[in-house]
């Protein structure tokens, strides 16, 4: 614990430091929310045959589509950008050379991002509710809390599987750019997978935003249980079994590499 | 206490024209709590032998040993015995003060809050870091970002320390402060091996009598400067060295 918390020490207070980046930051939540408010206005009823799964109210859907699908973003770069601004700065090489293990170290450099994606998450909840009519009556908060718990780790191990090819060639990173193109267009950050044709619905089955999105929309919009996200829970809890080992094997091997190469502190 | 050895260390770098040895077949013993200068001119490959002691490089033929056991198959197990402060003083987080840079590192180690406080005020008494420690790192001079660098690599009391040129960027009174630190109470006082690579020929005269040179990445001398001296009525330190490390024909 010690090590993660000093990792979050450091980069809490770096992220602060910039103030006024940080203000804006914050603030770029209320407007993004107000312009989905817009947009829902615009629609009205009219998207409401694909949305009655869901409740049938768009800006609840974007709402909780954009304010999560941030997690797949952190989860997708924070390691890999950690790596190359440790590379850059230099303080890559001082790291490597205490004991602190590669989980910990993949870990901790991304514990502030995750948090502060969580935090921007509740903004937009909470600008939601207090601006724009946003409510979570019929929440079912457990099994909405195991699905997030799992998608975090589904994202964060995708992360630090990205994070060996930054390690290896230092620039170019073809897990980034593959989950965040096909998510857009097929996770259901924005739209609802009945507006896909059926080939692109079946793609979306292997898209872990997919998965992600439609337990947390459920359990959050429509007050659905345990048993109705039981099957999104056992894909992503599947997922993060295959992608975990996998990227802590390939991210440990890149760091050997480096360290044959004499490439460690390249960037 | 721990003797540091090398045994045919070896290492390549692609280069376009096809692998270079960067080192080749350097072997050298330091005793435990013993003292040695790595001298060598810019390219000699000086930094790339302190890295692969310090497990950063692994060497493609060879073994570095820490008392009986291989650094690089014992990493972590080596890496909490060898403290290493490079030549890079920007390699610290310049938005965060001294002090913070400092604890950071430390948690690396594991150092708990009481001693992490202990270590720290044992190495401002030794290195003066008092006036840089709640400042921002960037607005430190060059002069006190050296002493941070070999603060980290002091931070965790290890018993092996490999320095990379400590000696750049400090003014004459504190370089003269410094290795009276490294001899004396490092060395002298606490039984720490220590390695310290430079190319001044004075500087490292004035630290130990045991030195290793190396040029092309190989060992040309391993031994004692004062039997050298000793042995020939016509000694000069600079044209000794010179010819040490000519390159081959």
């Amino acid at each position: 614990m010690r090590t993660l918390w000093a990792f979050f020490r450091r980069d809490a207070t770096i992220h602060t430091s910039y103030k006024l980046g940080f203000a804006m930051d914050l603030l770029g939540v209320f407007f993004t929310a107000a312009t989905y408010y817009y947009v829902a206005k615009m629609f009205g009823t009219a998207a409401a045959p694909f949305l009655s799964a869901y409740g049938g109210d768009y800006f609840a859907f974007v709402l909780i589509g954009v304010a999560f699908a941030a997690y797949q973003n952190v989860g997708l770069n924070s390691f890999s950008q950690s790596l190359r601004q440790e590379q850059f700065l230099n303080t890559l090489e001082p790291l490597l050379v205490t004991p602190v293990s590669t989980p910990r170290f993949l870990v901790g450099s991304s514990l502030w991002d995750f948090l502060y994606a969580t935090a921007r998450v509740a903004l937009y909840l909470g600008v939601g509710a207090a601006f724009f009519g946003f409510r979570l009556g019929r929440s079912q908060f457990a099994p909405a809390l195991a699905v997030l718990v799992l998608t975090l780790l589904a994202f964060m191990g995708l992360g630090v599987f990205a994070a060996s090819f930054i390690m290896r060639f230092k620039r170019g990173n073809p897990v980034t750019w593959i989950m965040e193109a096909t998510s857009n267009l097929l996770g259901g950050v924005l739209f609802p997978l009945a507006a896909l044709p059926t080939g692109l619905k079946r793609a979306a089955f292997f898209i872990p935003m997919t998965h992600a999105l439609e337990g947390l929309r459920q359990t959050l919009l429509m007050g659905a249980g345990w048993k109705e996200v039981t099957p999104q829970i056992l894909w992503l809890g599947v997922f993060v079994l295959l992608i975990w080992p996998l990227g802590v094997f390939t991210f440990g091997r890149a760091v050997r590499r480096a360290r044959a190469d004499g490439t460690l502190g390249h960037y | 206490m721990l003797p540091l050895s090398l045994e045919g260390v070896t290492k390549y770098f692609s280069t376009a024209s096809g692998p270079r040895a960067v080192l080749n077949d350097v072997s050298f013993d330091v005793p435990a709590g013993g003292l040695l200068c790595l001298l060598g001119p810019n390219g000699s490959g000086k930094t790339t032998l302190l890295k692969s002691i310090a497990t950063l490089l692994i060497p493609d033929k060879g073994r570095v040993r820490l008392g009986d056991r291989d650094v690089h198959r014992s990493l972590d197990w080596a890496r909490r015995r060898i403290g290493f402060a490079s030549t890079e003083d920007q390699s610290f987080y310049g938005r965060l003060s001294g002090r913070m840079n400092l604890w950071f590192y430390g948690q690396m180690y594991g150092l708990s809050s009481g001693d992490f406080e202990r270590r720290l005020a044992d190495l401002d008494a030794l290195l003066d870091l008092a006036g840089a420690l709640d400042r921002p790192y960037r607005e430190l001079s060059s002069g006190q970002k050296q002493r941070f660098l070999l603060a980290r690599a002091a931070l965790h009391d290890p018993a092996v320390l490999i320095l990379d040129e400590p000696h750049q960027n400090l003014d004459p009174r504190y370089a003269a402060r410094l290795r009276g630190v490294i001899r004396d109470r490092w060395v002298g006082e606490r039984g720490k091996t220590v390695i310290v690579s430079t190319h001044h020929l004075e500087d490292a005269e004035k630290i130990s009598d045991r030195w290793v040179v190396l040029a092309e990445g190989r060992v040309r001398f391993a031994g004692s400067v004062a039997a050298a001296r000793a042995a020939d009525p016509h000694f000069h330190l600079d044209r000794f060295f010179h010819q040490l490390t000519e390159p081959a024909a």
